[in-house]
């Protein structure tokens, strides 16, 4: 699934990198990824049995924190309008998978980053630099992508040593979440539409509940 | 004898709390837990938390409550964005997907989450759960009580008579007028997050001057009573649930201060956003007073005011009323905002099942313990060096004499926005640039932003002027300070000689004031142990991320000792 991920990234990096504001939408988006994992691992901390695995875990969401300051601070030098807030939001990947799913999610997800960010490098690699130099920020962001995925591939064989199955039925999680995105997008839009449509029907027979004077 | 559960969720800051036989066992918030910042979905690691707290089984709960009726909720959402035809469309269309996207159907998934029968799920007012949070556990008789938010079901403010444990209405303003959604929407022209910001804003006016009172006057009035009148093609509130305001505030303050821009105070574009701050601030102190004097009119045997509510958090505004208002005392309990509404839900449902339920609150630490064997095998595994002091006081009062930042967490997590020596980031008050090293090194935020101080019942009165106990105990006022603490402590002191002051006492928190007794002055700066954009740290995890990823000395948790890889 990292080829399919880094693939795409190759077809579409270009025009990403062409825009200022379009780079900057996207590092902010990994910024938001980042914050979204510190979440996922330090919920990871505080309910895992092992304190060995819990120490491994609030080591890599002290990389994460770290990685989504030095993404939020490169969009913002890419595009000085892309301030906002880095919202966060959790799916409560932990409670809702269990640990060695959980690790297995998490590793798929480091592979997935580290083929992206591959992608990005290599488009980058001997054009002009960019405001907040994208690729020094990337290249130490990937370093340590290498070292999370090796960590959770060694306790997902620890967790799960035929790790083959969890892999794969994470795969088609993945999968899936994709799909229900897209439904979730289509569903949006047919609501906006629909939305629309009621507030017109309805709203006569509102104002005349307007008060008067 | 009733085990009740009250909750507040889907707006911002959901919480639970358990009353058991009329007491209050545990609250907490969710923001806690899932660590996103004023987390506002369904609570239901709170309700787990509460539950694991009391050592109570789901089946043992008699009542689930939660804090504001979702229908009436949706009536006026409904109502305000289609009156307001053709302007409400989009909020209409945005209102609506959240109404209809879990709120309404709250109580359905409260019952099927807890594995009740729909009667023993019931709501209750959302002004009505403010008041009762704040009332209920304020020790006063009778009391007269304030509450002032953004809206709850329709109420944007109401005040209660509170006599015999009952709450009756005396007075509600309705929405769209709003002194809430009012400091929200400068809280938003001022580059702030709306719901979090407010504070900010409370800080940031010590900076200026209310010199704005012309421009104000264009699209707020501030009636005898209190009561507000908001201009409606300036705010949009009405027509859109997110966005607070308009091009029209635009035009008559200048263009809205860009989100994350950093602040430099005496550039004259940011002195000007100061004196919008100020003259907001000024605005709203003014309506509260005013609307203390009405609550004094509508009540009047009461001595005490309790005040709830967001806006019963700005402290500035608290001390007025004190100071100048007609009451002898002012409550404000430790949550005032939504998070608080969980509990005047749980106490109101526990009283409705025939418990007393009118005591006050002793103490602010609700939450979860602190597990120190869990932080030891944690810390272990990092590699950090772990100790158990035989004198961790007289270690702890050395490092923080010396200059170092100490970081606490220990006993039970608190309640509420303020970390009150729990889960607190301790620092000694001098020299001033104390405060500028942890806003920008720790906590890295605005340098605006004032720390507090922490003293105990015998140094308070040397140090800050106009103590009130019971609002001193959860640091819900400001207090003006004496020349001793310009000059002892000027890092826990706001730019207008002002300080959020917390006074600890032995019987509450012995390990406090012991370390108030060991260091060179009885008073310490405590701030949140929470990073920027985080909530305050609940769980040892959590601690233990914060020493991994900020320059303090050491963490305390309990009787352990931990320092960052010296092992």
């Amino acid at each position: 699934m990292s080829l399919i991920f880094g693939a795409l990234t190759r077809l579409f990096a270009p025009f990403v990198w062409s825009s200022p504001r379009r780079a900057a939408r996207m590092v902010h988006g990994f910024a938001h990824a980042e914050r979204a994992s510190v979440i996922d691992m330090q919920q990871a901390a505080r309910h895992t049995p092992s304190p060995a695995r819990a120490a491994q875990y609030l080591r890599h969401a002290a990389d994460e924190w770290r990685h989504a300051q030095l993404f939020a601070r490169l969009a913002h030098k890419l595009d000085a309008a892309r301030s906002g807030p880095v919202h966060v939001d959790t799916e409560h990947l932990y409670d809702t998978l269990g640990e060695a799913s959980f690790l297995a999610f998490v590793h798929m997800g480091e592979q997935r980053g580290r083929a992206q960010f591959d992608a990005h490098l290599a488009h980058l690699a001997g054009r002009a630099p960019l405001p907040g130099r994208p690729r020094a920020v990337i290249r130490g962001v990937l370093r340590d992508e290498h070292q999370h995925a090796a960590y959770t591939g060694a306790l997902l064989d620890e967790l799960e040593p035929r790790r083959g199955g969890l892999v794969a039925r994470m795969a088609r999680r993945q999968l899936w979440r994709q799909w229900l995105r897209a439904g979730r997008a289509l569903s949006s839009g047919l609501y906006l539409v629909t939305g629309g449509l009621l507030y017109v029907l309805c709203a006569p027979l509102f104002t005349l509940l307007r008060p008067r004077g | 004898m009733a085990t009740v559960l009250g909750v507040s969720a889907h707006y911002h800051d959901a919480a639970a709390c358990l009353v058991r036989d009329g007491a209050v066992v545990a609250a907490v918030q969710q923001e806690r837990i899932s660590r996103v910042k004023n987390d506002a979905s369904f609570p239901a690691a709170a309700i787990a938390q509460c539950l694991r707290i009391a050592d109570v089984d789901p089946g043992a709960i008699d009542r689930a409550v939660f804090y504001e009726q979702p229908f009436a909720k949706l009536e006026r959402v409904m109502r305000s964005t289609l009156t307001t035809f053709p302007h409400g469309l989009s909020g209409f269309v945005a209102g609506m997907a959240r109404q209809l996207g879990g709120r309404v159907f709250v109580l359905d998934h409260l019952r099927e989450h807890l594995g009740l029968s729909r009667d023993q799920v019931m709501a209750v007012p959302h002004h009505q759960s403010h008041a009762a949070s704040a009332y209920l556990v304020s020790g006063a008789e009778p009391a007269a009580v304030l509450v002032v938010d953004g809206v709850g079901e329709n109420e944007t403010t109401s005040i209660w008579h509170g006599t015999g444990g009952a709450l009756v209405p005396r007075y509600t303003q309705p929405f769209p007028d709003s002194l809430g959604l009012f400091y929200a929407a400068i809280t938003a022209y001022l580059g702030f997050a709306v719901n979090e910001g407010e504070y900010k804003v409370m800080g940031l006016a010590a900076f200026g001057q209310p010199r704005l009172e012309e421009e104000f006057a264009a699209f707020i009035t501030v009636h005898d009573d209190g009561s507000v009148t908001l201009d409606r093609d300036t705010f949009l509130h009405m027509v859109h649930p997110t966005r607070a305001f308009g091009p029209r505030l635009e035009q008559r303050l200048g263009p809205a201060r860009p989100f994350g821009r950093p602040w430099r105070l005496f550039d004259p574009a940011d002195a000007h956003y100061a004196d919008v701050a100020a003259t907001a601030q000024a605005v709203l102190e003014t309506a509260l007073l005013r609307l203390a004097r009405t609550a004094h009119r509508l009540c009047g045997d009461a001595d005490t005011l309790c005040l709830a509510g967001g806006v019963a958090l700005n402290v500035r505004a608290v001390r007025r009323v004190l100071d100048e208002g007609p009451f002898h005392e002012v409550f404000v309990a430790p949550a005032a905002g939504d998070a608080g509404g969980a509990m005047g839900a749980a106490l109101l449902g526990a009283q409705d099942l025939g418990d007393d339920v009118q005591r006050p609150l002793a103490d602010a630490a609700l939450g979860a313990p602190a597990d120190a064997a869990r932080a030891q095998a944690v810390a272990a595994s990092l590699g950090f060096a772990v100790a158990r002091p035989s004198d961790l006081l007289g270690q702890a009062a050395r490092v923080l004499d010396d200059g170092g930042l100490l970081a606490v967490c220990r006993g039970r997590s608190e309640w509420g926005p303020r970390a009150l020596g729990h889960r607190s980031l301790l620092a000694r008050p001098r020299p001033a640039a104390v405060q500028d090293r942890i806003n920008a090194q720790v906590k890295r935020r605005e340098p605006f932003r004032p720390l507090a101080p922490v003293t105990t019942r015998d140094a308070f009165d040397g140090y800050f002027g106009g103590r009130c106990d019971k609002l001193q105990r959860f640091m819900t006022v400001t207090n003006p300070a004496t020349a001793k603490a310009r000059r002892d402590c000027p890092a826990a002191l706001h730019v207008d000689g002002t300080a959020r002051a917390q006074l600890v006492e032995a019987a509450s928190d012995p390990w406090l004031t012991g370390l108030l007794a060991r260091t060179a002055e009885p008073v310490l700066l405590n701030t949140s142990l929470n990073a920027a954009g985080e909530p305050i740290c609940d769980a040892v995890e959590d601690a233990l991320l914060f020493l991994m990823r900020h320059r303090v000395a050491a963490l305390v948790v309990d009787d352990l000792w931990i320092e960052r890889g010296r092992r």
